[in-house]
């Protein structure tokens, strides 16, 4: 069965470019809001398998929207999309292991996909 | 102008002066005793006297002003007392009172030159009245009468033109370092601008580079996409070269914009482990479109890992600017070669040009903020000023070896990453 992957990004077209390339390999629920990805989370807790966040979003950053969902996020494993080279942020989260690994912009859509298959399946 | 150049001047002027006293003391004090007139003679002697006591006091005293202006009051009596016995108002010594407001341009307070201007007016003005009611006296006897305003008018042109001189070369002098320092305040100002821009353009460039990641992901997605489909389909070979095309364009931009990234990075931390090859290429992908119509770039990395702790954005800046000068001094047809290399503990990177290289006089200035001899506009001044900076942060030094028409080597040496 097709492991389940949330991606979220503010940017449709980049959702939609990660959802047509991933849809293959894995089930995909995209969100362009951090609020309604809460949401999904929540309502999906148990079934998400991976969640793939943007970390600069409108409402929160990606770092923050996995804080708040720390709950429902249990032994999830958490990736970020980012076009910001290095960020002290990023890195504490990565040294935390609050985030496995950060993919940057423009990223390399096969090394995503290895990766997700690596700690899937 | 500091306080002891001001009294050096001062001292100057005030010998001058004395000197001036002197001489005219003496000389009309003689003039008036062969002239046989005591009422005259003996108040210009006492005058000497007064005016060597001054003298005097002078080598003791460090405040000339008061001597200044005893000096000038002792002057303007003793020609008040020669133009009441030598006519009045129509004595060819009254033009003497033009000396003593004159006298008083050679030191400050400025409102003395008011004070003795109008001091003078009123002597003159005086003479007025008192010679017409005939209490003034003409003593002179008419056989001198000539030679006393021959020597009247000599004497009162020659101070005049002494001190008036003297006084417009003083300005002459103050105009030109005015002039100096106001061109001076002019180009800072512009360099100032500039490197101003230059940090603006840093923050923009920031804020650009990550939006125009994003469009570059998707782009990049879309082509990946699209092949994918493409194999899928069977489309014919033609398709895939402009693919190909596409996907070169798409990797030039993305290196591009991650050399910008790095050079927009604005953070403090000092604890970033920087790989050193990274940083170099990236700034070389900087300076390409400036150095490929005039010079080859020779990279000669060494095989090994070279990583150092420090602020990666930080060194990139660094090496920025000693690979851009390197670029500015090439005029064409030149090379510029980077050489790294491990070194017990330390890493060298070497980044030689054969430009027009560095003058010895102006090696020692390199490292000073706002020094450059690129025209008003094209350098701040600042760039090697931040460079050695950045290094010295980082623990590393900069040695530089620069021969005029064959180039400029530039050493930087910094502590590796114990691996």
């Amino acid at each position: 069965m097709k492991k389940t992957v949330l991606f979220v990004d503010d940017e449709d077209i980049n959702l939609f470019v990660l959802s047509r390339r991933f849809e293959d390999d894995f089930k995909v629920l995209t969100s362009n809001s951090t609020v309604e990805a809460i949401d999904l989370l929540e309502k999906n807790k148990g079934d998400i398998h991976a969640l793939i966040t943007d970390v600069k979003m409108p409402d929160m950053t990606g770092l923050q929207m996995i804080a708040k969902a720390k709950e429902n996020l249990n032994g999830v494993p958490c990736f970020l999309l980012t076009g910001y080279d290095q960020h002290e942020e990023i890195e504490k989260a990565l040294a935390s292991k609050t985030v496995i690994k950060i993919f940057k912009k423009p990223f390399d859509y096969n090394e995503i996909s290895n990766t997700l298959k690596e700690h899937l399946y | 102008m500091n306080r002891k150049k001001l009294v050096e001047k001062q001292q100057s002027f005030y010998l001058l002066l004395m000197i001036s006293a002197f001489g005219s003391t003496l000389f009309f004090g003689t003039y008036y005793l062969l002239a046989d007139i005591p009422s005259i003679y003996i108040p210009t002697y006492i005058s000497f006297a007064i005016f060597c006591i001054y003298g005097a006091l002078s080598f003791f005293s460090k405040g000339l002003v008061t001597l200044f202006r005893l000096s000038i009051i002792t002057a303007s009596l003793a020609f008040y007392n020669q133009v009441w016995y030598t006519g009045g108002i129509s004595s060819p010594a009254v033009f003497e009172f033009v000396i003593p407001p004159l006298l008083a341009f050679f030191y400050r307070p400025v409102r003395d030159r008011y004070i003795f201007m109008g001091v003078s007016f009123l002597a003159i003005i005086s003479f007025w009245p008192l010679s017409v009611n005939g209490y003034t006296k003409d003593l002179i006897p008419a056989n001198m009468e000539f030679s006393h305003s021959l020597f009247c008018t000599v004497f009162v042109f020659t101070i005049v033109a002494i001190f008036s001189f003297l006084f417009r070369s003083a300005l002459v002098v103050k105009n030109e370092k005015l002039g100096n320092s106001m061109k001076q305040l002019r180009e800072t100002t512009q360099k100032l601008v500039e490197s101003e821009k230059m940090a603006s353009l840093g923050v923009l460039s920031a804020g650009v580079t990550h939006e125009i990641n994003n469009p570059l992901n998707f782009i990049k997605g879309g082509v990946e996409g699209l092949e994918i489909e493409m194999q899928k389909n069977k489309v014919n070979g033609l398709s895939f070269e402009y693919m190909d095309a596409i996907k070169e364009g798409l990797q030039r931009t993305a290196i591009i914009v991650n050399s910008l990234n790095h050079f927009s990075r604005q953070t403090d931390t000092m604890n970033e482990s920087c790989d050193v090859h990274s940083i170099l290429e990236n700034c070389l992908v900087m300076i390409q479109p400036m150095i490929k119509y005039k010079g080859l770039v020779v990279k000669e990395f060494t095989k090994d890992c070279i990583k150092v702790q420090g602020n990666e954005g930080k060194l990139h800046q660094a090496f920025l600017n000693i690979i851009s000068n390197a670029e500015q001094a090439i005029q064409a047809d030149g090379e510029i070669v980077v050489q790294t290399r491990k070194d017990e503990g330390l890493v060298r990177v070497q980044i030689s040009d054969t430009g027009m290289g560095i003058s010895m006089e102006n090696i020692n200035k390199i490292r000073d903020p706002f020094f450059t001899t690129k025209p008003v506009g094209k350098g701040t001044g600042l760039g090697l000023a931040i460079t050695y900076k950045i290094i010295e942060e980082h623990k590393g030094y900069i040695q530089v070896m620069s021969e005029i028409g064959k180039g400029t080597t530039f050493t930087i040496t910094l502590p590796s990453i114990k691996s």
